[in-house]
């Protein structure tokens, strides 16, 4: 059993010129530039089977998207091995193009001006679909998205989450094996969001389409995802079933506490581990089980006049994995 | 025999893709009608000026370096013949390419089967610029061609049809090639600027220029080609060396600029972030 | 005078800048030198191949020593932030000056001026340089005064050029196809003002026309000074129509600029 997506040790670095501020900077900028190289991706391997649907978590600048740009053929590895349908994707090859699809959030391969139909239609003659399939498919999709009326409107009248729509189903017209999606559900609303995700799970079960999908939203990731890789400074910190790194996450909680009058900060310290204080605020972490009880207990003991029980922000969360040793987590 | 089916089967797949290309773009610029026909007044504005300046050299009844003072027309024709094809075709994708760069467009154009430099050098078609271009440059030209005496044969229209091609190609190659040179520099727009001062230095016959000049824009950075070869071949002088000249070197740079473009993708897939 | 400091900073800024941008203004002087030489080519072959001495009313090195020094003047006196006033008033950015837009040209201008310093001293010196070496070689009769008249003439086609500027900026209120008009006036401030060719060759007729308007005050007024083609009197009178073109143009823009900005409010801006 081949993987459709196989990498080994592939590794990014970028070189850029440093700038400071001021005048007097620029002056010495006309003379010399500092250079500084960027590690983006740090030897990353994995590998991902046909009909998968693999989300790729991690804060921004982690290295996401760059791993995407080197598995869709647009930027060239400082070293390493891939293979994506068993084509490496930096030597372009049109058959490898023909079978695969990237869709970046916020960026548009649909013409701006032109009702989304005649972009759609590019496509069709870009990738060389015959009639018959083009307006099978492209009947299947709009229904399945509910745009059938909105094809012959202006993309640039849509609103985001009907171009997002759009640029799916432009994507998805040549029936690719893989779907990379980068950041999709950036700047949606929440309904629009769902939607999306829902028709991503629904054509994955259909076509056996195999996802890559980038977000820095855990929701899209759970909505999604049985499973995910984590990447935290270039580097794979986690690569797993998602309900796992749920565990590790869902087993500290973070309430937030605002009170009517000054309190005894020891006396809160009991509860948990104290995050920050500030006046008449307070926030503890406190695990997962004890949620139920401690907050009778504050609610009792303090004059508590808002609470808010938080879950933990990814960023933090990935960090908390990284210095827990989240490698002994890795690989089930 | 099989090569060449296949070829034939892509040249016509790029040729109705192009056609879309055009289409769509005429409706776009349809869509923003003030902005057309705004442009399209600029734009004969700018031939208002160019044609006082000829009328003008021209009434000075002097010859330039062997060319008589009708024969101007014939140069400004052509001039603004290419002028327009360039404007219309080739301009507003070349200078689109740093914006590619900087908004991700290049990233998307690369992951689709289709030649990128096809993608991104030829979609867009303007239309305001072309219109005023093409109709003042026949005009002008028919006008010069009747000055000057010269006959309506079928090889001289041939001809000047003919190196009127090498022409276009020979400005898509060499104006591409300033272009990508801005992929190395970032904000390099001034590189552009250049390239567009030199193009109206085919304003005027070459033969108004230096021996040394002449032989730089003509062989080596061969500007002088778009509209120079034309006029001096229905004028009969075109020398023997640049008649021939003339179907080699839009080979030669269309080459030549290939290669650098692939080249300068190389680089962009290998550094950008 | 803390005032003051937000103008010297808006200097800096425009300074910086155009520092960053150090290739740019290096290429786009060099791109300036080709129509000129293009010109020189041009006129050498027609003097060359003619029997007269004067053409269309100037002799061989009179016209060379007019491209040269008019392309020169024409960088040096040239504008260009109307854009960016542009800008400001489509995408609200003038919401800031509005009480004070007096506030907001000096603003303008003094990051104009930063940016347009260093620009101003290379092309200077290269000015310099360049009338050395055609005074030495065809006496075109250059002495201090007219050295000193000449310096003056360009200081108030500066001028005239940034008020032209902030008048025609003012178009960005009523139009959103503003960027036609800007090409629109800068296509004819360069044929007008001279920078391209003498426009005086264009016929009597074409320059009573231009008598009634302010561009030739900008190139082809400073260039005739150190030309020699003036005399002092005419001079003066030049000089003294300059300053009445300045002071029409601030008023003319006021007078937009107030309905503008009423307009621009009006709509919210």
């Amino acid at each position: 059993m081949s993987a459709i997506i196989e990498v080994k040790d592939l590794y990014k670095e970028f070189s850029y010129y440093e700038k400071d501020v001021g005048l007097k900077n620029s002056v010495k900028n006309l003379f010399l530039r500092k250079k500084l190289i960027k590690k983006a991706v740090k030897q990353i391997s994995f590998e991902i089977e046909q009909g998968e649907i693999v989300g790729f978590l991690g804060p921004n600048g982690a290295g996401k998207t760059t791993t995407l740009k080197m598995l869709s053929g647009i930027l060239y590895p400082t070293s390493g091995y891939a293979k994506v349908l068993g084509y490496t994707p930096w030597e372009r090859k049109n058959e490898f193009k023909r079978q695969f699809s990237i869709v970046m959030g916020q960026k548009n391969q649909l013409w701006w001006d032109l009702p989304a139909n005649e972009s759609l239609y590019l496509n069709k003659c870009i990738y060389e679909i015959d009639d018959r399939s083009y307006n099978e498919t492209l009947g299947i999709l709009t229904e399945l998205l509910d745009v059938k009326d909105l094809l012959k409107v202006q993309v640039r009248r849509l609103s985001l989450g009907e171009r997002m729509k759009m640029e799916l189903i432009a994507s998805l017209l040549h029936k690719p094996k893989i779907l990379f999606l980068d950041e999709p559900t950036i700047g949606l609303d929440i309904i629009s969001q769902r939607k999306i995700r829902d028709f991503i799970s629904y054509y994955n079960k259909e076509q056996k389409t195999t996802v890559l999908l980038t977000s820095h939203y855990m929701a899209d990731i759970e909505g999604l995802c049985k499973r995910t890789i984590v990447i935290n400074h270039g580097e794979i910190v986690y690569d797993g079933e998602l309900s796992k790194v749920n565990e590790i996450f869902d087993n500290t909680k973070i309430i937030k506490l605002q009170f009517e009058s000054p309190i005894d900060i020891k006396s809160l310290e009991n509860f948990g581990k104290i995050k920050e204080v500030e006046d008449l605020k307070a926030t503890i972490e406190i695990e997962k089980s004890n949620v139920r009880e401690s907050i009778m207990e504050l609610l009792g003991r303090f004059p508590v006049k808002d609470f808010t029980i938080e879950d933990i922000p990814v960023e933090e969360g990935i960090a908390m994995l990284y210095s827990k040793g989240g490698k002994s987590l890795e690989k089930i | 025999m099989e090569t060449l089916k296949k070829a034939l089967k892509t040249l016509k797949r790029y040729g109705f893709i192009y056609l879309i290309f055009i289409k769509n773009c005429l409706v776009r610029q349809m869509e923003y009608r003030a902005n057309f026909f705004l442009s399209l007044l600029l734009e004969c504005c700018f031939l208002g000026t160019k044609l006082i300046y000829t009328f003008l050299i021209s009434s000075t009844d002097v010859n330039l370096n062997g060319l008589p003072s009708e024969s101007i027309f014939i140069f400004t024709g052509s001039f603004l013949l290419m002028t327009g094809f360039y404007m219309a075709f080739f301009y507003f994708n070349f200078s689109n390419i740093k914006e590619y760069i900087t908004d991700g467009s290049l990233d998307l154009f690369i992951t689709k089967p289709i030649s990128l430099q096809f993608m991104t050098t030829l979609r867009y078609v303007d239309f305001s610029t072309m219109i005023p271009n093409f109709i003042g440059g026949i005009i002008i030209l028919a006008v010069g061609w009747q000055k000057s005496g010269v006959e309506v044969s079928f090889i001289k229209i041939a001809g000047y049809i003919g190196y009127l091609i090498s022409g276009v190609i020979i400005a898509y190659s060499v104006m591409l090639a300033p272009q990508l040179l801005s992929f190395i520099i970032i904000k390099g727009y001034a590189l552009g600027e250049i390239a567009d001062a030199l193009w109206d230095s085919n304003s005027m016959p070459m033969t108004i220029y230096s021996r040394p000049i002449k032989i730089l824009g003509t062989y080596i950075f061969p500007l002088f080609i778009l509209s120079n070869f034309s006029s001096l071949f229905v004028l009969d002088k075109l020398g023997a060396v640049n008649i021939i000249w003339g179907i080699i070197a839009p080979i030669l740079f269309f080459f030549l600029v290939r290669l650098m473009w692939k080249n300068i993708i190389k680089r962009y897939s290998s550094a950008s972030s | 005078m803390k005032k003051f400091k937000k103008y010297i900073k808006a200097f800096e800024l425009g300074l910086q800048s155009s520092m960053e941008y150090r290739a740019n203004f290096a290429l786009s002087l060099i791109s300036s030198v080709f129509p000129m030489i293009m010109q020189i080519f041009l006129w050498t072959a027609i003097f060359f191949n003619s029997n007269d001495q004067k053409i269309l009313g100037y002799d061989y090195v009179h016209m060379i020593s007019y491209i040269i020094i008019a392309s020169i003047i024409n960088k040096l006196v040239s504008t260009g932030f109307e854009w960016d006033i542009s800008e400001d008033i489509r995408n609200g950015g003038l919401n800031k000056f509005i009480t004070r837009p007096i506030g907001y040209f000096s603003y303008r201008v003094f990051s104009f001026l930063g940016s347009k310093i260093m620009q101003l001293a290379i092309v200077s010196a290269i000015l310099a340089i360049i009338l050395t070496i055609i005074n030495s070689n065809f006496s075109l009769g250059i002495n201090p005064a007219r050295i000193l008249l000449f310096l003056l003439s360009i200081l108030l086609a500066l001028l005239l050029n940034t008020f032209l500027c902030i008048l025609f900026s003012s178009a960005a209120f009523w139009m959103t196809e503003n960027w036609a008009a800007f090409i629109f006036m800068n296509l004819l401030t360069q044929f007008a003002s001279g920078g391209l060719f003498p426009i005086d060759i264009l016929g009597k007729r074409f320059m009573r026309l231009l008598d009634f308007l302010p561009f030739k005050y900008i190139v082809y007024f400073p260039t005739n000074i150190i030309n020699g083609k003036l005399q002092f009197e005419e001079i003066f009178i030049g000089i003294a129509l300059q300053c009445a073109w300045i002071a029409a143009t601030i008023a003319l823009g006021k007078i937009f600029w107030k309905i503008g900005m009423k307009k621009y409010i009006a709509v919210g801006g």
